[in-house]
């Protein structure tokens, strides 16, 4: 009990942290985003609204929309426009990634890891989770992306404010071989799935995300039915992703068991999986060079 | 490769293939559905804007009309201003300038615009409204500049205001101008100033008239004895007498005094005066015929008098006494006027006025008598010639000659005439006077009947003297007596009441003004209602007044002006017994 009370107090004096630092600059326009993507009455005005606040992503947005990628006739020069143009769903993904990313910029590289590679992991985690549900599930699966994107935010808070007890951690976890959380848990005591939480919950982000980002490490544990397809399909895209070397990997040690058990809840084939993560890599390459990381 | 192994490995390739074709599907359907979606949103969007569109062209619509109609009202307020108003630019060029602008200058706007004013009125750009070098230099407005400019309606003196439109730098990009004509203002004021002092004037004249007129009361009582005497003492002293002379010298300066008296009241304006026909070419020789006019000559050696006379002349009626009184004024007057001497003259000539002009006064039509005086002195300086008439004004040094009230009697003589006067002068040049009396078509009436005491005596009829003052009443009853009649005489209204009651009365001499107790109205009033039919003569040294008037109307005769002059008397008390 009172081990837990120092735990508590040791999280809540790192969400502290968090929102006095430039990490909180993102939570108002995140959160309106997610809030967007499930409300199913939101506008094209709505988003607008939420990007044009801030001009350096309002400016990242019309470039995208304006790159080879999309192959606009004329350049767009509103985000109303750029909606149109490039479809509300993928201005929605754009807004989060080039928010969520500012949040890894500084780049430095210790066993293994770096903001970089956890981003690109994150990317690949976010994008593949998507994909499952569209191709496997017929869904759009914006609220899976939103978590694949954030359920490592705990780590970007360890590694700020933690810094050479991270740098332990990580060092740890590579001697030990043992995945990151194995060592976090040695070290501060929690881990990095239950800094996220503390951080998702005090920034009052939908309940999925914060379970989302609580059991993806641990996908069985979540008791909520209709929650359960969207952890199991995050652990996926997360096993997946490690499987073939996608960014930082923080749990190499992989659970092949766990992946198995939740492939067959969710009626998901191998071979059918590989098809999907075959073409997130081609899409991953076509992010990197439209330059959303 | 066995069969079996074949079959699992096509087998597994369908399953691809069919796993690949759900997900394909799948994703179209999404893709579709984004797409219906972004469509949907896009018509959302397009029809959101092309309200907006719409909104803001009709919002745009009204602020266009409003902005119109603004421009409109700005249009009517300048155009219809009464001031001009103009804009012009840096360059001062006009830009635009309303109606009344163009007006005054008789040009059309389209003449005007894009011009300078040197441009427009080569020889006339150095005014007010030309010169822009002051608000320029200045760069901030130039207020209430006075100035005259020369206009389809003549030379108008004006009143400008500039000011400078700046651009956000302070440099000057455009001149406003706002110029009203004060030239109707100025002169309704200097109209009103006019007669303000004409009021001033009239007011003076009053308060001497009434000083002269109280002085006039008491001085023709005293010149009765002055005038009435010397007839009873000539009646006493033998034709040869060498006294008769000086009786008759001292009788002449009483009648001098008393035309003296006369002037004063007639000053007053409630002239007394004596209305004869006469004509004025014989009232200029009676002058010329003067004491006055020889004291004149010997006094101005250099001044030659010259008549130039119409010898048709018509007649007017007047009193001969004051019209030669005002020849006299005049003439001392254009003498005094050159000092270095000169020549003075007197023009007479008939005149027809049939439209009414504005001279030195306003001259109303009819048919009249010039008398003019002209001289060639030194003439009469600007402000003078509006004061000349007042009494007491002059620029000659005083006591020198005159009273001071030369002008001022003939303003007045004038004036108890129904006459008016016109004057023009120039400084170095001379002045001429013209004096115009109405005409009169009646002929000489002035008889001199032969005086003959016989003719007026009486037949011992009792005749009552009412006169407060013991010198009137001894006079009267000294005349009367010569008269043979018999007289009683009292010092009031109220004696003489008591005195009619008991006694009959053939005649009351009555005075009009006694103090203390009741005047002669009021005493004429008592005596008819126990005597209607009572005869009565009323006598005063004051001016036929309305009280005078309404005891003629009780009934009483004849006005009989004080000083007495014996054949006068003689003849109004036997005229007034006969009736």
């Amino acid at each position: 009990m009172e081990q837990n009370q120092e735990k508590k107090e040791k999280l809540d004096n790192l969400v502290k942290l968090v929102n006095d630092s430039e990490i909180s600059s993102i939570k108002g326009i995140v959160s309106n985003i997610i809030k967007t993507i499930n409300d199913l009455s939101s506008t094209a005005k709505d988003l607008k609204d939420i990007i044009q606040i801030d001009p350096p992503l309002t400016a990242k947005i019309l470039k995208l929309a304006n790159s080879a990628y999309y192959s606009t006739r004329s350049k767009i020069s509103e985000i109303e426009h750029a909606v149109i143009w490039v479809g509300y769903d993928a201005v929605k993904e754009l807004a989060l990634n080039q928010k969520v990313c500012e949040i890894f910029n500084r780049d430095e590289s210790i066993e293994g890891y770096s903001r970089y590679l956890l981003w690109k992991n994150s990317i690949g985690v976010a994008l593949l989770g998507k994909m499952i549900y569209r191709r496997e599930f017929g869904e759009k699966g914006e609220d899976i992306y939103a978590a694949g994107l954030l359920r490592n935010i705990g780590i970007i808070a360890e590694d700020q404010f933690l810094q050479s007890a991270f740098r332990d951690t990580l060092k740890t976890a590579k001697n030990k071989k043992k995945n990151l959380n194995f060592a976090e848990n040695e070290i501060f005591g929690f881990d990095h799935t239950e800094v996220g939480m503390a951080i998702a919950t005090d920034w009052k982000f939908p309940t999925e995300l914060i379970r989302c980002i609580e059991f993806h490490h641990n996908p069985m544990e979540v008791e909520e039915v209709y929650l359960k397809r969207k952890v199991y399909t995050l652990f996926i895209a997360d096993y997946l992703c490690q499987e073939n070397h996608i960014g930082y990997c923080d749990a190499p040690h992989m659970d092949e068991e766990l992946f198995v058990e939740c492939r067959k809840a969710l009626k998901l084939e191998r071979y059918a999986l590989q098809l999907i993560v075959d073409d997130m890599i081609k899409e991953l390459k076509q992010m990197e060079l439209q330059g959303v990381f | 490769m066995a069969d079996s192994d074949k079959k699992n490995d096509l087998e597994q390739q369908v399953k691809i293939l069919e796993t690949k074709i759900k997900h394909l599907t799948n994703d179209l359907n999404l893709t579709r559905q984004d797409y219906e979606d972004s469509m949907a949103k896009y018509f959302d969007i397009y029809s959101n804007m092309e309200k907006k569109v719409n909104e803001r062209t009709a919002k745009l619509k009204e602020l266009q009309n409003i902005l119109k109609i603004k421009n409109q009202q700005l249009e009517i307020m300048v155009d219809s201003s009464p001031g001009m108003i103009f804009y012009k630019n840096s360059k001062e060029q006009y830009v635009r300038v309303n109606k009344k602008f163009a007006e005054m200058f008789g040009l059309t706007i389209s003449n005007i615009l894009g011009k300078t004013h040197s441009e427009i009125f080569p020889g006339d750009f150095d005014n007010i409204i030309g010169n822009d070098q002051e608000v320029l230099r200045k760069k901030a407005p130039v207020l209430n500049r006075a100035g005259f400019i020369n206009t389809v309606k003549g030379q108008r003196h004006m009143l400008i205001n500039k000011v400078p439109y700046k651009d956000i730098d302070g440099n000057i990009i455009g001149i406003i101008g706002f110029v009203i004509d004060m030239t109707d203002m100025y002169k309704v004021e200097q109209e009103k100033n006019d007669l303000k002092e004409k009021l001033v004037r009239a007011e003076k004249m009053e308060a001497i008239g009434l000083l002269a007129g109280g002085v006039a009361h008491d001085l023709n009582n005293i010149l009765t004895g002055i005038v009435s005497y010397p007839d009873l003492l000539l009646l006493e002293v033998p034709e040869d007498s060498p006294l008769r002379k000086p009786i008759i010298t001292i009788q002449e300066s009483g009648l001098k005094a008393a035309a003296i008296v006369q002037d004063l009241l007639t000053l007053a304006r409630r002239g007394v005066i004596k209305s004869e026909i006469a004509n004025v070419n014989e009232l200029i020789n009676d002058y010329l015929n003067s004491l006055e006019y020889d004291k004149l000559k010997l006094n101005h050696p250099n001044v030659i008098v010259k008549t130039e006379l119409d010898k048709k002349l018509l007649n007017i009626r007047c009193s001969p006494i004051h019209i030669v009184k005002t020849i006299m004024n005049l003439v001392i007057n254009a003498a005094e006027a050159m000092p270095e001497g000169g020549t003075v003259i007197l023009g007479t000539k008939n005149c027809h006025i049939d439209r009414a002009f504005k001279g030195y006064e306003n001259i109303k039509e009819g048919d009249y008598v010039l008398l003019q005086v002209k001289d060639t002195g030194m003439g009469i300086f600007g402000e003078d010639i509006n004061r000349i008439f007042e009494p007491f004004y002059t620029n000659k040094v005083m006591g020198k000659s005159g009273t001071g009230l030369g002008m001022a009697v003939v303003w007045g003589v004038v004036k108890d005439h129904k006459g008016y006067i016109d004057i023009k002068s120039k400084p170095d040049e001379g002045t001429s006077i013209t004096l115009y009396f109405p005409v009169t078509r009646k002929n000489i009436s002035r008889e001199i009947a032969k005086f003959s005491i016989n003719d007026y005596m009486g037949n011992g009829e009792l005749i009552l003297v009412v006169d407060d003052i013991p010198e009137q009443r001894d006079i009267a009853s000294l005349l009367l007596k010569k008269l043979n009649y018999r007289v009683k005489s009292v010092s009031s209204g109220e004696e003489a009441i008591k005195f009619v009651k008991n006694n009959s009365v053939d005649l009351v001499i009555l005075d009009m003004i006694m103090t203390p107790g009741i005047d002669g109205f009021d005493t004429f009033k008592e005596m008819i209602k126990f005597n209607p039919g009572q005869k009565a003569v009323i006598t005063s040294g004051f001016s036929e007044t309305e009280r005078v008037k309404e005891t003629q109307k009780l009934g009483a005769g004849v006005y009989l002006k004080k000083p007495y002059l014996f054949e006068k008397f003689a003849r109004t008390i036997k005229n007034e017994l006969q009736k």
